[in-house]
C-alpha cells in the first residue's frame, strides 16, 4: 500500500467524521483522561531512570510500564517472560533503540520485531504509548 | 511505502510491512478528522463498532467477562480457596502457552487457575495440563482449578480422569443496580 494511492471512501469519510462526535461522550472523555495519567506516568518513569541515555529498566520498573500501558489496551503479552525470554540488557536495548534511534521507523520497528513473543501490537503498543501523536496502535 | 523511504519491501520483515501499511490507515483517520492523538482514535473506533453493532455481540461481552472474572480472581485469590496467594496473572510459559492465574497454596504448592466465561467444553483440560506440564517441567509441584460459569457433560467427564490434581469450580456473577456510582 502505498500513500499516494490509499484514500477512504466518501462513505467512509462520511462515517468517520459521524463518529468523532462519540468522543465528546462521558465515556470517551474518561477513557482520555485515564489514558493521559497513564501516558505521563511512563514517560515520567522513563525519565527518572535515564531510560534514553543508557541506564537499563529493571524487572519493577517495567512491571510498572506495562501497568500503564494496559491502561491503553488490552495486551496480554506485557508480562514479564516479555523482557525475560528475550534478555533483559537484550530487550532494554532493542526498546531504546525503538523509541529513542534516530533509524528510519521501518529499521527500528522491524528490529524489534524480531524479539519474541513480539507482533505488531506489541510493537505499535509501545510506539504509542511512548507518543500517542505521532504513533498509532494497530493490529 | 515510499513515505517511509522503504526501496525495497523485501528487505524487511513481512509484519513491519504490514505495521507501516497500517499505519497509514490510522494516518489519514487522524488527518480527515483532525484527531491529536492516535489514542482517541483507537477509541472512537471501538465506541463506532458499538454503535453499529447495536448492543454488544455476546462474544464481545463474554470477553470482556472473562477478564473482568480473572481480575477480580486475581486481586482476590481468597475467593477461589482460602490461604491461596497470586503469584503472578497472564504467567507465561514459554511454548506451553499463558495461564490466567497462577498461585500458591498455603504449602507452597503451584495452582494454575483458568476461567472461563460461560459454558466451557473439554478443551479446557488440556489447556490447563499444558500449564501443569510447563509448571512441572520447571521443577516446580503444580495443581490445577478450572473456574466455569455453568457445568457440561463433556467437562464433567474430562474431569473425572484428572480429578485428583484439577478441581472444577462454578462462578456466580450478582448484579446489582444502585442510584449512585460506587466503585466496589
Amino acid at each position: 500500500m502505498d500513500n499516494e494511492v490509499f484514500s477512504f471512501t466518501l462513505e467512509q469519510k462520511d462515517n468517520l467524521r459521524k463518529w468523532k462526535a462519540l468522543l465528546d461522550s462521558a465515556q470517551a472523555q474518561r477513557w482520555a483522561t485515564d489514558e493521559k495519567e497513564a501516558i505521563d506516568s511512563i514517560h515520567s518513569i522513563l525519565e527518572q531512570t535515564g531510560f534514553k541515555e543508557r541506564n537499563n529498566l529493571k524487572p519493577q520498573e517495567f512491571g510498572s510500564i506495562f501497568h500503564h500501558m494496559k491502561v491503553l489496551i488490552y495486551n496480554r503479552v506485557l508480562a514479564r517472560n516479555l523482557y525475560e525470554e528475550n534478555g533483559l540488557t537484550e530487550f532494554n536495548s532493542r526498546l531504546r533503540r525503538l523509541l529513542f534511534s534516530n533509524d528510519s521507523l521501518a529499521d527500528r520497528v522491524n528490529q524489534f520485531l524480531e524479539l519474541r513473543r513480539v507482533g505488531i501490537l506489541t510493537v505499535s503498543h509501545f510506539l504509542c504509548a511512548f507518543s500517542p501523536t505521532e504513533y498509532p496502535e494497530v493490529g | 511505502m515510499r513515505e517511509h523511504n522503504i526501496a525495497s519491501p523485501q528487505d524487511y520483515r513481512d509484519d513491519t510491512i504490514e505495521y507501516l501499511s497500517d499505519m497509514i490507515v490510522f494516518r489519514e483517520i487522524k488527518n480527515l478528522l483532525d484527531i491529536e492523538d492516535y489514542n482517541s482514535i483507537n477509541d472512537l473506533l471501538w465506541l463506532a463498532r458499538q454503535e453499529v453493532e447495536g448492543e454488544l455481540k455476546p462474544s464481545i461481552t463474554s470477553v470482556g467477562l472473562e477478564k473482568d472474572l480473572r481480575d477480580r480472581l486475581a486481586d482476590n485469590p481468597d475467593l477461589i480457596e482460602k490461604g491461596l496467594s497470586l503469584i503472578d496473572k497472564e504467567y507465561s510459559l514459554g511454548d506451553a502457552g499463558i495461564a490466567d492465574l497462577v498461585c500458591k497454596d498455603k504449602k507452597g504448592n503451584y495452582v494454575v487457575v483458568e476461567t472461563k466465561k460461560g459454558r466451557e467444553s473439554d478443551k479446557v483440560v488440556g489447556q490447563i495440563l499444558r500449564y501443569i506440564g510447563g509448571l512441572k517441567k520447571e521443577g516446580k509441584k503444580a495443581r490445577g482449578m478450572i473456574i466455569v460459569n455453568e457445568p457440561d457433560k463433556k467437562l464433567g467427564f474430562a474431569i473425572e480422569a484428572v480429578k485428583d490434581f484439577i478441581k472444577l469450580k462454578y462462578y456466580k456473577v450478582r448484579f446489582e443496580i444502585t442510584d449512585n456510582y460506587t466503585n466496589t
